[in-house]
């Protein structure tokens, strides 16, 4: 009986292929620390672009556009513009600031450039092809105008040597009045990265 | 009888300093060179801004890694995890670093702070860095 015992029990084991208690397939791939500082290259990385947002959207939520604002102000944004020599998704910047924004609950965005497409798509589907109810379409002729737009550039100073590698990044947003034209909140973060060969 | 309560009330405030930074700071082990030298915070504009203090007693660079955990009045996380931030002290500096809250909604704070040197990590381990 014993025997039949501890040969079920090895049957189990070899089925279950050795299993273990954790919810895991595979083994060879782990997930990290996406805030994690990131030093695996000098080049433009996760904490940087992390770093750089949450600057600008601590720097622009103390602005007097925000605290002196008696409704939430409506932005919209234009683009970071990269005058690095390296390739940078600055959309990923805008996009992350613009988050940041409308998650502290004291900024609203318009529709900006790059979106413009989608939004009117929608509103012609919706007025224009004669599927929709009338009394439940959005209407033409409601969209609101940003007040402000937001934008700025990031440049980068690299210098080499034979054993170091130094790469400076610097960041500049503005935040333009749109009717009056002036610029009403500015923001500056740099980062310096070092490495050695 | 008068002077001794005059005293320990001004002394209050200071212990009562001493122990809001311990309260505040969530050091992932006890770091062996990098010191918080002072915490502090306000509410400017309805956003709670801190400001705090690090003082590197070592003659050689140290680097701290830290981010705020930022809470609301029930102790519920706002604004989600911050990115990790690396600074570096030279040997015996103090640097200031300000930060405001993501949110109006934050009432109160921890701040989470790390240094390769610390005593989480075995001796040798030093030795190796």
């Amino acid at each position: 009986m014993k025997a039949h015992l501890i040969t079920l029990v090895g049957i189990c084991a070899v089925v279950s292929g050795c299993a273990t208690n954790s919810p895991i397939v595979g083994g060879n791939v782990q997930y990290g620390d996406a805030k994690a500082v990131e030093t695996v290259t000098n080049e433009f990385g996760s904490t940087d672009l992390q770093t750089m947002a949450e600057a600008m959207t601590r720097s622009m939520l103390q602005s007097r556009v925000i605290t002196r604002a008696k409704d939430r102000p409506l932005v919209t944004v234009a683009d970071v513009k990269n005058k690095t020599g390296e390739y940078i998704d600055t959309r990923a910047i805008t996009n992350t600031v613009r988050t940041q924004l409308l998650k502290s609950g004291d900024v609203r965005f318009a529709t900006d450039i790059a979106e413009m497409k989608g939004q009117t798509d929608e509103l012609a589907r919706q007025n224009q092809s004669g599927l929709y109810q009338k009394s439940k379409t959005a209407k033409m002729g409601k969209m609101q105008g940003a007040q402000y737009r937001l934008e700025g550039e990031i440049t980068s100073i690299v210098k080499r040597s034979s054993d170091i590698k130094d790469v400076y990044y610097k960041l500049s947003m503005i935040l333009t009045d749109i009717e009056s034209g002036t610029i009403e909140w500015a923001e500056e973060k740099d980062i310096r990265k070092t490495s050695k060969r | 009888m008068k002077k001794t309560l005059l005293a320990m009330l001004l002394c209050l405030p200071l212990v009562a300093g001493a122990q809001s930074i311990d309260s505040k700071i969530e050091q992932m082990g006890l770091m062996d060179h990098i010191k918080v030298a002072a915490l502090k915070s306000t509410v400017r504009d309805g956003l709670l801004m801190i400001q705090m203090e690090l003082y590197n007693d070592e003659h050689h660079q140290q680097v701290a890694h830290w981010r705020v955990r930022w809470l609301d009045a029930d102790g519920f996380q706002v604004g989600g995890d911050e990115p990790w931030k690396q600074e570096l002290l030279h040997g015996k500096q103090r640097r200031t670093f300000q930060t405001v809250a993501p949110s109006r909604r934050a009432a109160n704070f921890k701040v989470e702070l790390q240094s390769p040197e610390n005593n989480a990590y075995p001796q040798s381990s030093h030795d190796n860095q």
